[in-house]
């Protein structure tokens, strides 16, 4: 059984105890008219310089005092050490939710941590990062992140968390449907047997594996791209130029290519391919089948580490001391009252 | 007739039994107790005188003169009654807590055991107004004393020297002059001088409170002089010291003048058992005869 206080600082305003002191050493005290029947006897003394060297009431003092230390106490947050509240105290969980899309975090996940947030951006790392920067000016013991992912390959690794503090711990949750088997058909445009084709492929997304496999090549009469050049001495470089890409493949979207499409010759082989990837490819991230194993999770994964010394936390252990401060000021109400009787 | 209250009838009533004896001669109308100044033919014998022309043969003592051939007279002393006058001190510093009402019980009580032993009380105070009753002996003399006692108010700026005097004028033969005062008036002790001069019998009753003698605890005081207006401002507990010392020799200094001149002195504070003291005075008095 102890106590402590939530801001220990605020205890410099303790220095505040000379103000009563000095208001009771310095004030000079009313002078009480006394008819006497001779003052041949008495010689004035300087009340002023007695008045600073005797303390004349010290339980009016002390009450002072005591007063002004309690106030500064209360303000200093003072908070009871029970066995019962440490315990509470260890079991307290600060949480951080990284979530790999803004879908809602599970609730229980939320309301059995003390306190929480949710974090969620494009990249799981950048999110991961956010957590960590809130879990650090977290005080309660026990600190979290948990990943809320499918963890498809790609998207993190090992090294999105070497940014994790020791005392902070990760779980690392699997969820939606990453396990899912997917069926996605893509078109490839080709040059075959000096001829443009348009092949369509299919693909087998699985948890594991990735299975492409052509299902259909259909010559096609011309080259629904054009390639045009600045001059007609140009011209001949830049249609060798597109038969070039053509034969290394030109991955088209799903819905294929609709309308012919015109381009300007860049001038060379790979900034025609790299204008027309631009032009026509989709990212096939999101179809990205394969994710981390859950070795590869379990090595990212570690525990909370806990504190020794758990966080205090406001009890509202200030109100009682609030109220000791009230019962000395109305003491100190009366006592004065009670001098100005005598 | 019921008497004014100034004293309860406890206090006047313990000391009747105690007699008011003047130590000096004095004179009055009514044969007492107390010896006369005058050698007169009364018939307690005082000395032998030679024999003048023109005594009275019935005092001449034959045998002395069938012994000795030397003709010699008798004389005796007369025993007189006493006129005891109480002046009584009516300056403002004597209205201070109780002191005024100690001086009245002090002055009741003195009054009380004259009368009771048949001689004649009078009362004098001297303030704006002159109170004076002129000293008579009897119980109903008792009660106009009293009364008048019970009236004195405290107030005045007249010197307590001014009743003095008066004193002096308005005793016509020798008597018992009994000052009651806090004699911070310090030429009072001159007149007092005065009158013991004249013949008169003088007892100084130095009348003070408690709160005289030493300060009481009254943190910073600003004392306005009773008397005089003149304020000083003090610490009472660091000038308390200061204080007491002056008061003790200054006291000091009041009892031995008074002595010096031969003048009875009782010192009594509102902290004394009042009974006690007078019959400690009393009884020193009548052993001094």
């Amino acid at each position: 059984m102890g106590i402590t206080f939530l801001q220990p600082a605020v205890w410099w305003a303790a220095l505040a105890v000379a103000l009563p002191i000095a208001i009771h050493l310095l004030t000079r005290a009313t002078r009480t008219p006394v008819t006497f029947p001779s003052t041949r006897f008495l010689e004035a003394t300087p009340l002023a310089a007695v008045s600073r060297r005797v303390v004349e009431d010290w339980p009016l003092l002390l009450l002072r005092v005591a007063m002004v230390l309690l106030a500064v106490a209360a303000l200093a947050g003072p908070v009871l050490v029970t066995p019962a509240r440490e315990a509470a105290w260890r079991a307290r969980v600060a949480r951080a939710v990284v979530l790999e899309d803004r879908t809602a975090a599970p609730e229980d996940e939320l309301r059995s941590a003390a306190v929480s947030s949710t974090f969620a951006r494009a990249r799981l790392r950048d999110a991961v990062a956010d957590a960590v920067r809130w879990a650090e000016q977290q005080q309660p013991s026990t600190r979290e992140i948990v990943v809320l992912s499918t963890f498809r390959r790609g998207s993190t690794d090992a090294a999105d968390f070497a940014v994790v503090p020791a005392s902070i711990g990760v779980r690392l949750v699997r969820t939606g449907n990453g396990s899912a088997v997917r069926e996605r058909r893509i078109g490839r445009l080709t040059w075959r047997d000096g001829r443009a084709v348009r092949v369509t492929e299919r693909l087998l997304l699985s948890p594991r594996s990735t299975d492409v496999r052509e299902e259909s090549a259909q010559p096609l009469s011309e080259v629904p791209i054009r390639v045009t050049a600045a001059t007609p001495d140009q011209q001949a470089d830049a249609d060798a130029a597109l038969r070039a890409v053509l034969r290394r493949g030109l991955r088209l979207p799903p819905a294929g290519l609709l309308e012919p499409i015109a381009v300007e010759w860049p001038g060379t082989v790979e900034g025609l391919a790299r204008a027309l990837e631009r032009r026509l490819a989709v990212s096939l991230d999101a179809w990205e089948p394969e994710t981390l194993t859950d070795q590869e999770l379990a090595a990212i994964a570690r525990p909370p580490a806990p504190s020794e010394r758990p966080t205090p936390v406001d009890a509202g252990d200030r109100r009682m001391v609030w109220a000791l401060v009230l019962g000395l000021l109305v003491a100190e109400l009366w006592m004065r009252q009670g001098v100005t009787w005598r | 007739m019921s008497r004014p209250h100034v004293a309860t009838a406890a206090e006047l009533s313990t000391l009747r039994d105690l007699e008011f004896v003047a130590r000096t001669t004095v004179e009055g109308l009514r044969h007492g107790l107390h010896r006369s100044p005058f050698h007169g033919y009364s018939a307690e014998f005082s000395q032998y005188r030679h024999y003048r022309p023109g005594d009275d043969l019935r005092f001449v003592d034959w045998k002395r003169f069938a012994k000795t051939d030397r003709l010699y007279t008798r004389q005796f002393r007369e025993t007189t009654n006493l006129a005891a006058l109480l002046v009584v001190d009516v300056s403002r510093s004597m209205d201070y807590r109780d002191k005024f009402a100690l001086a009245r019980r002090v002055a009741a009580v003195l009054g009380t055991l004259v009368l009771d032993q048949g001689d004649a009380a009078g009362l004098l105070a001297v303030g704006e107004s002159v109170r004076y009753v002129p000293p008579r002996s009897g119980h109903r003399h008792l009660t106009l004393f009293l009364r008048e006692l019970a009236e004195l108010v405290p107030s005045s700026t007249t010197p307590f020297t001014a009743g003095l005097a008066r004193a002096g004028s308005l005793l016509t033969r020798r008597g018992l002059v009994i000052a009651v005062s806090d004699f911070y008036d310090e030429d009072a002790l001159g007149a007092l001088r005065r009158l013991a001069r004249m013949g008169h019998d003088v007892v100084v009753v130095q009348t003070l409170a408690a709160d005289e003698l030493a300060l009481p605890s009254l943190g910073p005081v600003e004392y306005v002089d009773a008397e005089t207006g003149r304020t000083v401002a003090v610490q009472a507990e660091a000038a308390a010291q200061a204080y007491a010392g002056r008061v003790r020799s200054w006291l000091d200094r009041v009892e031995a003048d008074a002595r010096r001149e031969g003048l009875d002195y009782v010192r009594l504070t509102t902290a004394d058992d009042l009974e006690r003291a007078l019959r400690r005075y009393l009884l020193s008095r009548r052993g001094g005869h």
